[in-house]
C-alpha cells in the first residue's frame, strides 16, 4: 500500500507526528482526570460532627464554643479562603433587637490555613462573653423566659450557631478577570446552621 | 477527481492523529486553571499550534483539496472529543453537575471562536506541509539524479 511505503520512507516525520499526537492524548487524559477529581472532591468534602456548648467560667463570664470536623477525602490540599462563625440568640419578644449577637470569629485568606489531602481537620472556635451589656441581655432573656414557663439558664439558652467556610481546592485558583466560573469550579462552600441540617 | 481508498485512509489517519491537539486546546481554553500543561488562553499560541497540527495533513496528503478537507475532519473530531472531555465527570464518572445551568451552552459560547483559528491555522499549516514535502522531494530528486547528470 502506498501509505505504508510513504510512512516508511518518511519515518522521521511520521514518528514526530505520532509523538506529537500522543503528547496531547496524555495531556487530554491528565486534564480530564483532574477535572473529574475536582468534581468528585466538590461532592465529597463535607462538614461532620458539629458540636456546640456554653458554660459559665470565671467571673461569671460565658464561654460559648463551637466545633466541627472538616472531612477532606480528596487528593488535593484545601486552602481556607474564609471561615466565619457567629453565635447569636434570637429574641422574638423584643421589637427593636430581634437578635442578640453573642460571639463571632473570622479567619481570612491571609492566615493561609490548609487542610492536607485525605485528612479530617477539627475546628474548635470559642469566645468568652465578658461584656456586661450582652450578659445583661442574656440574663434578661432567661428571666423573661421563666415568666413564660421555660426553664432556661444562661448555659442552655437556644443559641443559634452559623458556621461557613470557603475553600479553594489545590493550586487551581486563577487570576483571569472575566472567567468567574473557573474559580467557582475549584471553590467549595460549606455552611452549617444549628437551626438546619448540614449543607 | 475521484477519492481513492488510499486517500480515504490517509485522511482518516490524519483526522485521528491531529484531533487530540485540537481537543486539548479546546479543553484548555475552557479550563486553563486545571489543564496540564496550560496554554493560558493565549490565542496566538493556539493559532501557532493549529498551524503545527495541520502540517502533517499537508505533508502526507498529495492533493491540496483533500489536505484541506482533512483539516475540517480533524477539527470536527477534535472538537467533539473536547466536548466529551468537558462532560467527563458527568458521563464517565456519573457525578452530579457542579457548575451552573447552560453547561454545554457555556462551552460552545466560550470555544466557538477557536474553530475559526483551527480551520484558518489548519489551512495555512496544510499548505506549508505541502511546501515542505515538495522541498524534500525536489531535494531527493536532486540528490538522486544530480550526480548521474554530472557523471
Amino acid at each position: 500500500m502506498a501509505l505504508i511505503e510513504d510512512l516508511k520512507k518518511h519515518w522521521v516525520t511520521a514518528t514526530l507526528y505520532l509523538a506529537f499526537s500522543l503528547f496531547f492524548v496524555v495531556a487530554c487524559l491528565v486534564s480530564a482526570n483532574t477535572y473529574s477529581a475536582i468534581a468528585q472532591a466538590q461532592l465529597d468534602i463535607s462538614l461532620q460532627s458539629p458540636h456546640y456548648d456554653a458554660e459559665i467560667v470565671r467571673k461569671g463570664h460565658l464561654n460559648i464554643s463551637f466545633s466541627v470536623q472538616l472531612y477532606n477525602p480528596s487528593r488535593y490540599t484545601l486552602h481556607v479562603y474564609t471561615l466565619s462563625w457567629y453565635a447569636k440568640l434570637e429574641n422574638s419578644s423584643s421589637l427593636d433587637e430581634r437578635v442578640i449577637p453573642v460571639a463571632e470569629d473570622y479567619i481570612g485568606p491571609s492566615q493561609f490555613l490548609e487542610i492536607p489531602a485525605k485528612t479530617t481537620q477539627n475546628y474548635t472556635l470559642w469566645f468568652e462573653v465578658s461584656d456586661p451589656a450582652t450578659l445583661a441581655k442574656l440574663y434578661g432573656f432567661v428571666n423573661y423566659s421563666h415568666g413564660l414557663g421555660d426553664n432556661y439558664t444562661i448555659e442552655t439558652l437556644p443559641y443559634v450557631h452559623d458556621f461557613s467556610i470557603m475553600l479553594i481546592i489545590g493550586e487551581f485558583q486563577h487570576e483571569y478577570l472575566r472567567e468567574g466560573y473557573l474559580n467557582s469550579l475549584v471553590t467549595v462552600n460549606l455552611t452549617y446552621s444549628s437551626r438546619e441540617a448540614l449543607t | 477527481m475521484r477519492l481513492t481508498k488510499d486517500d480515504g485512509v490517509r485522511m482518516a489517519l490524519v483526522s485521528a492523529l491531529s484531533a487530540p491537539p485540537i481537543a486539548f486546546m479546546t479543553f484548555d481554553f475552557m479550563f486553563p486553571n486545571i489543564s496540564t500543561p496550560s496554554l493560558g488562553k493565549n490565542l496566538m499560541v493556539v493559532f501557532l499550534l493549529s498551524i503545527l497540527t495541520a502540517i502533517p495533513s499537508g505533508y502526507f496528503t498529495r492533493r491540496t483539496d483533500l489536505a484541506m478537507v482533512s483539516v475540517f475532519f480533524y477539527t470536527a473530531v477534535g472538537y467533539a472529543l473536547a466536548a466529551l472531555l468537558y462532560s467527563a465527570p458527568y458521563t464517565l464518572y456519573n457525578l452530579d453537575q457542579v457548575l451552573s445551568d447552560f453547561y454545554y451552552a457555556m462551552f460552545f459560547r466560550f470555544t466557538i471562536i477557536l474553530l475559526f483559528l483551527f480551520v484558518l491555522g489548519g489551512f495555512m499549516g496544510a499548505v506549508f506541509g505541502q511546501m515542505v514535502r515538495d522541498w524534500v522531494r525536489s531535494e531527493e530528486t536532486r540528490l538522486t539524479f544530480g550526480g548521474r547528470m554530472k557523471g
